[in-house]
């Protein structure tokens, strides 16, 4: 008796979270045809703040950014976007900079760590002239 | 030319070295910017200066010449010619090949313009050891500020005419609302051009900027900046070893300010507005005040034609000894404040009337985002419309929300550093967003009065 009730409870258990991932998923869907509805326009930063929130355009955009962005009226050509997006560039565009550390919460590295080529002469008389 | 034969005029990476370092106690001013005249061939929407016209009394060719003979036995070694634009006056290589003649660098900052292979040469032939040429974001962001169609496609051709030239070729680049989501693309430029180094600096309330107070950044918009900084200087300058100089007004002490700053890492962190101290601004017509950007109502000391260079010069380091900058609103509250005195004179002079308390400061953005609030300025009063003038402008405390994520400058800034912008791209502002941002008309909110943040 008393594993029956178990089942049954994890029955319903597990029926209430397909039930809720339907419904999140059916939300999803529903603001799918607002989203590819090509009447809307957002601007840059509203698009970003959809993404961030909505994890289906965010699937979406990062197989398509091109014609994601122009589903909602936004210009792709001056960006250098590639066919389908890498984590690392979806994370620094969705990242948190008011932390002030960088994008992905990843600090630059420390100036005296690693340095790459150190900056070249920057004064000076052009070549083969000399200052009397 | 090796650095060993100069070793005291050579940038050789280290910082200590360079020309514009601050002097030890007691010594002159190691850089003087010289703007030899107003006039100008551009029509600049930020121009500090208002320049276009030349002064009604500049120096004559004989002046200018004995100016050059003051500032190298005050022991200047590094002389800035600016503008208007430098060129417009004909004897400029004259001056020129004087300041190096009498031992001092000689640098030049123009818009390009009209920066001819003939005037390059010129340049090289006078001695002139640095070109920098101004570009402002993307060729229709960039023109739109310039107010001349062709000068971004004219900057970069002069660009790459001096890079083959053997003149150091630097660029200087405004940050505002414009071009901040421009910079990746502008960083793309410098390393197609071959610039060796790279100045940004804060657009600043003065002149025509004031006109036009939708241009400016706000000082939130620095939560973006400074990070955006930090990736471009550790992605596109470093592996090519462009040198990055960040301007005085772009601090302070915040997490990133070793990154940006050559030499933070050792100590040689901003120590307060050098006006006076290091540097000398000299107009056309002979004031001289302590710095070229400064408002010259309040900080003009003195007129080579009235008195010489010397006295002025000690006059103006005097007055920052004997008056520190009085600290008020959330700067005389700041843990930097002894070593930052309200970082730079002339960006929060031009807000307020009076320095000491500067929003454009990328430590107290984070301070106050960590509270729950950021600053954003208001303008109060216009400018009357003169060179070097500014209007005034109020903080506004609002709470850190979800507004800021909708503010257009934020979200293209996030989607530029994120993808990188096709070297083809012309400009990410539409043309309306170009006028309604550069042809506003200044809003004067009544009775308004400045908020001193804590």
């Amino acid at each position: 008796m008393a594993r029956s009730v178990g089942t049954l409870f994890k029955f319903v258990i597990g029926l209430f979270a397909v039930l809720q991932g339907m419904t999140t998923l059916s939300r999803a869907e529903q603001a799918r045809p607002e989203v590819s509805s090509s009447a809307e326009t957002l601007t840059m930063s509203a698009f970003i703040g959809r993404v961030r929130q909505d994890a289906v355009l965010r699937e979406r955009f990062s197989q398509n950014p091109s014609g994601v962005l122009r589903e909602y009226g936004i210009d792709p050509s001056p960006y250098n976007l590639p066919d389908r997006l890498t984590q690392a560039q979806l994370d620094r565009l969705l990242s948190d900079w008011l932390r002030g550390a960088g994008p992905s919460g990843s600090p630059p590295p420390s100036p005296g760590a690693a340095q790459p080529s150190p900056p070249v002469v920057v004064y000076g008389p052009p070549p083969g002239r000399r200052p009397p | 030319m090796a650095v060993g034969d100069h070793p005291d005029r050579l940038y050789d990476g280290d910082p200590q070295s360079l020309a514009r370092w601050r002097p030890l106690e007691n010594s002159p001013p190691s850089i003087a910017v010289w703007e030899i005249t107003l006039r100008c061939d551009l029509g600049c929407r930020h121009c500090g200066s208002r320049a276009g016209r030349a002064r009604r009394d500049e120096l004559s060719t004989a002046e200018a010449l004995d100016l050059v003979h003051q500032l190298a036995d005050l022991g200047l070694r590094e002389v800035t010619l600016i503008g208007g634009e430098f060129y417009m006056r004909d004897d400029w290589d004259l001056i020129a090949a004087e300041i190096v003649r009498y031992g001092m660098l000689c640098s030049v900052v123009t818009g390009a313009r009209q920066m001819t292979d003939e005037r390059i040469r010129r340049a090289a032939a006078a001695g002139v050891g640095k070109i920098s040429l101004s570009i402002d974001g993307l060729e229709q962001t960039h023109d739109a500020i310039r107010g001349s169609a062709g000068s971004w496609r004219a900057a970069v051709a002069a660009a790459r005419r001096i890079s083959g030239s053997g003149i150091d070729l630097s660029v200087n680049t405004q940050m505002n609302r414009l071009t901040m989501p421009e910079l990746p693309g502008v960083a793309d430029l410098l390393v197609d051009i071959g610039a060796r180094s790279w100045m940004v600096i804060l657009t600043a309330a003065m002149g025509r900027a004031a006109d036009h107070p939708k241009l400016m950044l706000q000082p939130y918009h620095l939560l973006y900046l400074f990070p955006l900084l930090a990736v471009i200087k550790r992605e596109r300058l470093d592996p090519n070893g462009i040198a990055f100089f960040p301007g005085n007004n772009v601090g302070y002490f915040g997490p990133l300010a070793e990154t940006l700053r050559y030499g933070a890492d050792r100590g040689h962190v901003w120590s307060g507005c050098g006006a006076g101290v290091s540097s000398l601004g000299i107009e056309a017509d002979g004031n001289v005040k302590g710095c070229p950007s400064l408002p010259s109502s309040d900080y003009v000391r003195g007129n080579i034609r009235e008195r010489p260079l010397r006295d002025i010069s000690s006059d103006l380091a005097r007055e920052q000894a004997e008056a520190p900058v009085g600290l008020w609103g959330f700067c005389k509250t700041c843990p930097f404040a002894a070593r930052c005195r309200g970082g730079c004179t002339w960006t929060s002079h031009v807000l307020f009337g009076r320095p000491g308390n500067n929003p454009f400061c990328h430590s107290r953005a984070l301070a106050l985002a960590e509270a729950g609030f950021v600053e954003k300025l208001e303008p109060v009063s216009a400018a009357p419309g003169e060179p070097f003038d500014f209007g005034r402008y109020q903080i506004v405390e609002t709470p850190l929300g979800p507004d800021l994520e909708t503010d257009p400058v934020i979200g293209l800034t996030l989607a530029s550093q994120a993808f990188g912008l096709r070297p083809d791209a012309v400009g990410l502002w539409s043309r309306q967003d170009l006028s309604d941002t550069l042809d506003l008309a200044v809003t004067v909110a009544a009775g308004g009065r400045e908020q001193r943040p804590r």
